[in-house]
């Protein structure tokens, strides 16, 4: 069974390599950073905030430690404005293009919307809607809902995502990529200060979620 | 012609042989749950 860099190379070379020439890739040692993320945490279900066109989703689904994935990105259908997203500059036909055909579990939703009914995950990813407002919700959420691991993408290149995981405590980027994790191990009551917004994370849910002072 | 026989092998031909992965799919039965990998023999 391929692990590590060897899955991240398999991967690659089966279904990277032809990728088509007017979108912008994360690239591969990003992906290698999330395979690192999923076997050092021992992850088997993930959630993922923004699929885009599926191809992380589809790395992530295709490694052996993985049992189920959801990914959650609105759709070109839905007619939400999307001023910050990435893809919002790209070809609009994709949409989990490249997952479609996995068991990958596929929900059209504004992540905005999406609560903790949503259920738990090993890990949950954050790449949805670049913008601050949905990227701290986002984040918010995946810190309530993640049991081993929070990841996020673009942490350094895109101002508003800078700030929202700046704000988060113990996370660790990982050098030469745009991934930052954040280990949920025991979930620790924290308090966390977005700007001057407070929240609580953690496994006392008598805490109010947010409190705004 | 023959049907697909793991779900990474599926996604591979429909990213890229859409053509044959439509074929392959006509062969596969329907709801059919496919192993991730298959192991080399």
């Amino acid at each position: 069974m391929m692990h590590g860099q060897e899955f991240v190379d398999w991967y690659h070379r089966k279904f990277v390599n032809s990728y088509p020439k007017s979108v912008w890739p994360t690239v591969y040692n990003d992906h290698r950073a999330l395979v690192h993320v999923i076997e050092k945490f021992d992850v088997k279900t993930i959630l993922e905030i923004g699929t885009w066109q599926g191809w992380t989703a589809l790395l992530m689904w295709l490694h052996p430690n993985v049992e189920a994935l959801t990914t959650v990105d609105i759709h070109k259908d839905m007619n939400i404005p999307y001023d910050h997203a990435i893809h919002h500059l790209q070809d609009k036909s994709f949409y989990g293009e490249y997952c479609k055909f996995t068991p990958v579990k596929q929900v059209f939703q504004d992540s905005m919307t999406l609560t903790e009914d949503i259920g738990h995950f090993d890990m949950v990813f954050v790449e949805g809607n670049h913008d601050y407002e949905h990227c701290k919700h986002d984040t918010e959420l995946a810190l309530r809902i993640a049991d081993k691991v929070v990841a996020w993408h673009d942490v350094w290149n895109i101002d508003t995502v800078a700030q929202v995981v700046g704000y988060v405590p113990d996370c660790y980027l990982v050098a030469g990529t745009l991934v930052a994790y954040k280990p949920m191990k025991d979930k620790p009551r924290q308090e966390i200060m977005f700007g001057d917004e407070k929240i609580y994370v953690g496994i006392d849910n008598q805490i109010p979620i947010v409190d705004k002072t | 012609m023959a049907p697909f026989v793991s779900s990474s092998q599926r996604a591979y031909f429909h990213i890229h042989m859409p053509k044959l992965a439509k074929k392959w799919e006509a062969h596969t039965p329907k709801g059919k749950k496919l192993p991730k990998h298959v192991g080399k023999k």
